[in-house]
This record gives structure tokens, sequence and C-alpha cells, in this order.
């Protein structure tokens, strides 16, 4: 049995919680194991002895009983540091289909933070525009899940945004080896982005970014004469949608390709998603994504 | 332009219909927030400035397409030379002038004018005057209600012999208007020949508008520009020149003397045509040069006939009397002049006889035309003789020498000029003394005519007598012309024939000049022949009924103005006319609207072109013609430019 987990119809639950939960649960049905895999309890397999690993994980019996040496890997479970950045500038409140981008950023962030406080993991949340609003540290137990859901809930598109600024700042105050999850619709230079966002891997922290965009963003299906303002500027342009379309998708589709191919080069785990495709379909689409990664 | 139905025109401000939806529309532009205008602004910077201006355009036309159909149902109708008007009287002039005869597959233009003319009579309502006019405006009937008069006035026109004078024409027409109450519409039916507008200035009036009616089209022609025929003797060739237009035209003549085809040639072409023909017997000669008739350039008959008229004289009888015949070359100076008149065999105007001082003096003159003295002693009974000579008309010429010096007196009772021997040098044996100063030279038409003079006697010349030739300075020939009805010509050379005096007789230009000096000196014909053009007045007895032989039959003209080209025979003269070729009419060239334009000088002028379908053509300008398919036709086009760009438009946008 499938579900339609829509962002709009997920908006006529009461609470974020609530939404978070239909969402992972409903993603998850399955698949019970974190798709983040590090040194763990639980043994998971083994794998040959090279030089240079510790001899601590070596298994001796195994090599009692075969004479070669085997290295045990365990499945982490429950000690990921996991940060979920919400960009709340005006422009993430555009909505074209009764969601905005900052509502499904939300509900993303939510979903991934019940998933993680699930299975043990710490979970926090940074909000920010040109600059950090809101930093919650990241940690396991639910009430603090509860704080993180209601501050998401509490969420308000305004202000401009400088990310550029922002990842520095965020790459200041998170703790090594943690996992950075942006939410954005990245409104920036694509090269200056990847430059603020590479020397997140180098810090030995794993950077996804959930680039969120608006089927509107992508299409410009917008008809006759219209005056555009800038959400965040405030700025008009005067313009007919159908005319310069062929050339506004031309820029969006090399501005979106600069961006993902920039990201994947520094190892970022990129996701383009339209606030149209349905919640659980983007979350299975990252974590199916992130098990192909891990593997 | 007027319509017809005025009505719909109150429906124009619909015209403002597609402004006032384009203004409702961008009145009605949307306000939409955008995350950001990142790649909106640079795609309108490079999209949208085309797509306005391709926008303004179609506006353009469908405000267009709205006024043009509203323009349709209107019924438009473009305005006539004959609206209606308060009072209005037409005039219809027709040039009759010969270039009218040009000759087309349709007729004569002269016909189509006529028929133009009849059909606008019959076509319109109003008062209507006709004249006609070539050079002057010779015939007016005046304003008549009645078109039957009108119709008839037209019928009877007929071609004339003149070039066209516009400026002439309306001239006489404007004075035959004076008291007439405007405005006047004066129609003029013609070739519009450019030769007709630059033959006077015109300054127009503001009360008259004028519609020029082309009535021929071709301007295709061949004529014979001019036709000259030398001095004619009996017996002796006589020249013919004719000058054939247009130089390349080779077309055969014909040449008719006496109603008799005496000669046809095939024009080799290059312009001018040379022949010659000896008349026989002296007397007067009537006839023509004409062109053939059935090739397809000769379009106008009247200009490719040339009619000339010519008095053959008897040969000039001359008396040579050589005062000093001499039995060598160098004295031989009546060897000379006879074989200058009369060389060997080759018969020429000029019969010269040559006698000796005494066979003069017993001889009979009076049947000579000249006498030439060459060298001549002279006493009183010569004197008289030739004094008797010269008063019965005859011509006397003297040659000098030195037996002129033994009585100056002589010559000096003949020609009014005083011969000076005190500035002559002799030698030791008497002789006339060669002189540098005498040393002249005469110089002809080349190197080789150049002739020396060793002798030359001075001589002063008193008013009567003119000189007309002299060398470096010394007077070398005088002729004096006193009148045939008081004395012949006379003529004195202030040197001799003989080669002591001069190589003169021995250079080329010898003969002619003798020649030239016979013809001077010779007993002029007593009957004149004339050459007119057509229109000028001939000399004819009060009551003498003129006639006219053309070369289609004999034609009568009753004033004494010569308005048929052909041959008059009056009492005391042979008269040759033609048409006036050089006052334009046979060239053809058609008037450019620069010439027109110039010509009525901001005058309301109107000008219906030559057309096969000419009447109902100018039929449609008098009336005014209703276009409402032209603004419908005009009308679809811009729907359909209209929807050409609406595809571009939307196909942009389907594109993107």
């Amino acid at each position: 049995m499938s579900f339609n987990f829509d962002a709009a119809l997920l908006k006529k639950l009461s609470s974020m919680t609530l939404r978070a939960r239909y969402v992972a649960e409903g993603t998850l049905s399955g698949l019970h194991k974190s798709p983040l895999r590090g040194s763990s309890l639980e043994f998971a397999q083994h794998r040959q002895y090279v030089p240079g690993d510790e001899l601590k994980h070596l298994d001796w019996k195994v090599y009692g009983r075969s004479d070669r040496f085997y290295i045990k890997q365990y499945q982490e479970e429950t000690n990921l540091r996991c940060y979920s950045a919400v960009d709340t500038s005006a422009s993430m409140g555009y909505s074209s289909n009764g969601v905005s981008k900052l509502e499904y950023a939300s509900y993303l962030a939510a979903a991934l933070t019940y998933l993680l406080v699930q299975q043990n993991d710490s979970a926090g949340l940074i909000t920010y525009r040109d600059s950090i609003d809101r930093f919650i540290p990241p940690r396991s137990f639910r009430a603090h899940m509860q704080y993180v859901m209601d501050n998401l809930e509490d969420l308000r598109a305004q202000g401009r945004t400088d990310i550029l600024s922002v990842a520095s700042e965020i790459g200041r105050r998170i703790k090594k080896r943690s996992l950075l999850i942006i939410f954005s619709d990245l409104y920036e230079n694509p090269g200056e982005l990847v430059k603020a966002f590479k020397y997140f891997p180098y810090l030995r922290n794993d950077l996804i970014v959930f680039h969120i965009l608006d089927p509107e963003e992508l299409h410009l299906n917008q008809r006759g004469d219209v005056d555009y303002v800038d959400m965040e500027t405030g700025e008009a342009l005067r313009t007919v949608p159908e005319v310069i379309r062929k050339e506004y998708l031309s820029q969006m589709k090399a501005f979106l390709e600069d961006i993902e191919k920039g990201l994947r080069a520094h190892k970022v785990d990129y996701y383009r998603i339209s606030t149209d495709t349905p919640l659980d379909a983007a979350l299975s689409t990252f974590i199916e994504g992130r098990k192909r990664l891990l593997l | 332009m007027s319509f017809q139905a005025l009505g719909f025109l109150w429906l124009l401000p619909l015209a403002g219909l597609p402004v006032l939806i384009h203004l409702l529309n961008r009145r009605r532009r949307q306000r939409v927030e955008f995350p950001s205008l990142m790649f909106l602004r640079s795609s309108t910077r490079r999209r949208l400035r085309r797509f306005r201006i391709l926008q303004a355009l179609l506006l353009a036309l469908r405000v267009l397409t709205v006024i043009l159909l509203t323009l349709a149902f209107a019924r438009p109708v473009w305005r006539g030379f004959a609206s209606p008007g308060e009072g209005l009287r037409y005039i219809i002039l027709i040039d009759n002038s010969y270039s009218m005869q040009y000759r087309r597959a349709g007729g004569k233009a002269l016909d189509i004018a006529k028929e133009a003319a009849s059909a606008v009579a019959g076509a319109l309502d109003g008062q209507f005057a006709v004249g006609v006019f070539s050079n002057r405006l010779s015939e007016f009937l005046p304003f008549t209600g009645d078109s039957s008069e009108v119709l008839r006035a037209v019928e009877r026109v007929e071609l004339s012999a003149y070039p066209a004078s516009y400026a002439s024409a309306l001239e006489d027409l404007r004075e035959i208007l004076e008291d007439e109450p405007g405005p006047h519409r004066v129609i003029i039916f013609s070739d519009l020949n450019r030769a007709g507008f630059r033959a006077g200035d015109y300054d127009a009036d503001g009360d008259t508008e004028f519609l020029l009616v082309e009535v021929s089209e071709g301007r295709e022609n061949i004529w014979i520009e001019d036709l000259s025929v030398s001095e004619a003797f009996a017996g002796v060739p006589s020249e013919f020149e004719a000058e054939i237009m247009p130089e390349d035209g080779k077309t055969p003549v014909h040449l008719v003397i006496e109603g008799r085809q005496r000669h046809y040639m095939e024009h080799p072409g290059g312009g001018v045509l040379r022949f010659s023909y000896t008349f026989d017997s002296p007397g007067l000669y009537g006839g023509w040069l004409k062109m053939q008739e059935d090739t397809k350039q000769n379009r106008i008959r009247m200009d490719s006939v040339r009619y000339f008229a010519v008095n053959v004289r008897p040969r000039v009888r001359v008396l040579i009397v050589d005062g000093t015949p001499g039995y060598t070359l160098m004295e031989g100076q009546s060897f000379f002049a006879a074989r200058a008149l009369a060389p060997g065999t080759y018969r020429t105007f000029a019969g010269p006889v040559v006698v000796s001082l005494r066979d003069f003096k017993r001889m009979d003159i009076d049947d000579y035309d000249v006498v030439l003295m060459l060298d001549a002693e002279p006493d009183m009974e010569i004197a008289r003789k030739l004094s008797a000579y010269s008063s019965a008309g005859g011509g006397v010429g003297f040659f000098a020498g030195e037996n002129t010096l033994e009585n100056p007196s002589l010559v000096e009772s003949l020609m009014p000029l005083e011969l000076d021997p005190s500035r002559v040098k002799r030698d030791i044996s008497g002789r006339f003394e060669a002189s540098g100063a005498f040393v002249e030279v005469f110089h002809g038409e080349g190197a080789e005519d150049r002739a020396d003079f060793a002798r030359v006697l001075p001589a002063r010349p008193t008013v009567e007598a003119e000189e007309v030739l002299s060398v470096g300075g010394t007077p070398l020939l005088w002729v004096y012309s006193p009148g045939r009805d008081i004395r012949g010509n006379t003529a004195f050379f202030a040197s001799t024939a003989n080669l002591l005096w001069g190589d003169f007789a021995l250079k080329g230009t010898y003969p002619a000049f003798i020649h030239e000096l016979v013809r001077f000196l010779a007993r002029p014909s007593e009957i004149p022949v004339k050459t007119l053009k057509a229109g000028d007045e001939i000399s004819s007895e009060p009551g003498q009924e003129l006639a006219a032989e053309t070369e289609t039959g004999v034609i009568p003209v009753t004033a004494p103005v010569a308005s048929v080209p052909g041959i008059y025979r009056t009492v005391d003269t042979l008269t040759a006319v033609n048409v006036d070729t050089s006052k334009g009419g046979s060239g053809l060239e058609p008037a450019r609207s620069s010439d027109i334009d110039e010509f009525f000088s901001g005058a309301d002028v109107s000008q219906v072109s030559y057309t096969e379908n000419l009447i109902p053509v100018l039929l449609r300008y008098l009336a005014g013609e209703e276009r409402s398919g032209v603004f419908l036709m005009a009308a679809f086009i811009a729907l359909a430019c209209e929807e050409v760009l609406r595809k571009i438009i939307s196909g942009r946008e389907s594109a993107a």
C-alpha cells in the first residue's frame, strides 16, 4: 500500500511532530537501518585486514580458525550528530501550489529529525537568513525532538539571505564529524556557493544540501504581463514570462547544473527537490542515495 | 477623396479600440512576488525589447485594419476632375499640330483626341467651349450647353501643319476668356510633346484647373529635317542634300519633280543623304523628296515629305578678255581662268569664251552674263562699252596688271575705288617691281593651297566697295553691288592670274575662287524661288486663289497664309512650303513632368496618361471612382500581416 505524502496534505495535520512521524514512519517501513555508517556496537560484517587498520578490531577467533586476518565492522546506530540548517529568508516563503519552500523544507527537516531521534541519533536545528537566527544543538532525547519540531513550526520567511557568510559561521559552531543538512533555494553565485560549502567535508563534516525549489521557479508557467517583485529586495521587474521563458529556463538549467556539479565535485551530497514532489518520495530518494553512497 | 456613406466615418473612433484594450491589459498587469529576479532580469533584457517592438507593430496593424475597414464601409470615392461644382464650365482644347498625325494601331492621335473629347462632352454635365490649337488658338466655339453643337465642333477639327505651342494657345485662350466668369476647367487633348512646352512661357492663373490628356504614346518617327538644292543650271548636275532623322534611319526616299518620280534611292544611313539631278532645260521646277510610307517608323506623314522650289538657269556665259595674251604658260592668265571655269570635258555652270582686246572692241557682248577683263589696257571706247553693259545688269570683273595702271580711271568709273599708282615701284626696265611688301601668302584650306603673290596693285577703296579678301593685311579683292536696277555687280582683283604675278592660278583654291566670283557677277534669275515654312504669309495678288501642290494632290488654300505644306505657284515666284520641324513634333520627345510643372508654375494641373483604354480611364478620372475595394484589400493585407506577426510572436512563445 502506498501513501501520498503530499506536502499540502501534511500541512493540514495539526502538529509538526505528527507530520514528521507520518512521513518518516511511512517512508521507513522496512528501512530500519541507518543510512549512516560508522563504528558501532552491532556487528555488521568482516573485511580483510589491510595495513593501517587498528589491531583492536581484528577478529582473533577467525584468525585462530582460518589463519587469516579479518577486521570486524560494526553498524553505528546512535551516535550521529545531525544539524538541520533551514534557510528562512523571504525567498523561501514563495509558494505557487499552496506549500511554500520554507514549509516544505520544515517538513523534510522534521521528518529527518524524527527519523534520527527514533534511531537514537542526535538532531539539532539551525535557522538562518543573513546570519544564524537560531542554533539548537543536537540531542537524542524525545523532549528535545519536540523542541526542534516546535521551532520548525514557528518558522517565518523574511529578510535577505547571505548563505556565504552564514556557512562560515555554521562551520565554526558545529562540532566536527557532524552531519549538516542544509535546506535552501541557494540563490547565490554557484561558484561562490561551492567555494563556501567545500570546506565542510574538509572539516570531516558530512554535508547534505537539499535544494528546495518551487515548480514555478523551475518552469515559469506564469502568463500575461507581469510585474515581478523580488521577495527579498522588493525590486520590481516588468516582463512577459511567455517571451522570456526559453531564456529563463536555459539560465536556470545552467545555474542548477553548475551548483550540482560543483557540490558533487567536493563530496557534498546534493538533492534538488521541487515542492510538488511528495515528501515520502523526497525522503526515499535521499535515503536510497545515502545508502548507495555508503555501500 | 469623398465618401458616399459618410455615416460610417463615425465608426472611425473604433480605431482606438485596440489601443484601449492594450492599455487596459497593461492596467491589468499582475503583480507577482518571486523569490529572485536573478534570471528574470537578464532574460528580460535579452528578449523583451524585440517583443515590445513586435507588439507595437501588431497594435499598429490592428488600428490600421479598423481604420481601413471603416473607410471601406464609408465607400470612398476618389475626387474626379469633374466633381460637381457651382456653375462649372469646361473648355476642351484639341491639339491639331502636325505631330497629332502620329499613326498607331488605334488610329491617328488626332482621331483619338476627337473621340476622347466627344466622350467627355457626352458624359459630363455643364457648359462647354471648344478650342483648337497648334502654334496659336485657331478656332474657338464659345460656351454652350448644347452638346450636339460641341460634338460637331469637335468633329470638325482637322490637322494643321504647324508645331504646337501651348504658351501661345493658352495666352490666346486667356484673352478670349477675359470677360468670362470662372472658374474654368481646361481639358487639353494632346500628344504632350516636350517642344510644345518649351516653345514659350505661360503664367497660369489660379482660377483655372488643367487636365492634360495624353492621346498618343508612341515616340517612333523618321522625318526629313532639311533639304537644300544648290544653284541649278540647265545641263549641269544640281546637288541635293537632305538631312534624314533620326540619323540611323535607312528609309528609301523618292525624288519627285513636277509630279513625276525622278529618283528612287535606298538611303544608306548616316543622317545626310546627298545626290545630284540634272535639269535638262532652264525654268522653274517644284518637287519634293518623300520617304517611303510603308515603313513602321514613318508615323507622321507630313514631316517625311520635304518640298523644294528651284529656278534652273541657263549656263552662265563668261567672256574672258585677255589684255596681254602670251605664248608661254607664265603669261597665260586667260588660259588659267578659262580652265578654271570649264575644266576639260566636265560641264560646269559657266561657259567661258576667251577673246583678245581687239576682238572685244568689235563684238556684241550683250549675250554674255559676265565679262572678265584680265589686265586689259583700257581706252574710252572700251570704257563706254563696259559702262553700257554694266548699266544693263552685266557683271564685270577686273584682274589688275600692269596695263590696268595705264588708265586707272576706267576701273574707277566702274568700281568705287581709287587705284594708287604712286605706290607702285618699277624696276630699271619699267616693269612692276617685285617688292617684299607685296609678297603675301594666300591661305587656302590646306598648306598646299598657299599662294604667293609677287605683285599686288595698291588701291584705296571708297566706302561702297566691300573688301572681301586680303592677304596679310593687303587688300586683294573688292566687290561692288549697287543694285541690279542701277548697274550689274563689279569686282576688282588687285593681282592677276599669270605666273609672273603669283602662283595663285596653280592652286586648288583658284577654280573655286573664279567660280564664286562669276556667280557673284552673273545676272540673277529674274524669277526668284522661295522656301517658307507653313504659316508664313505668301505673296500673292489680291484675290488670287492659292493652291498647294502636295504629294496627295492639289489643295486650295483660301488665305494668303501658306497653311498647307506644298508647292505654291504665284504670279512672281515659285514657293516651297514645309512643316517647321525645328519647333518640335517630329522628334516626338515626350514632355517630362518637370517641364509641365515648370510651364504651369504652380497651377492646378493633373494628367491622364495614354492607355489602350483611354476613354474609360478618362471618364473614370473625371467622374471619380469608388475605391472601397482598395481599402478592403488593404485591410485584408493588414489582417494577413497581423496574423503572420501574431504567429511569429506566438511561435516564440511556444518555442519558449
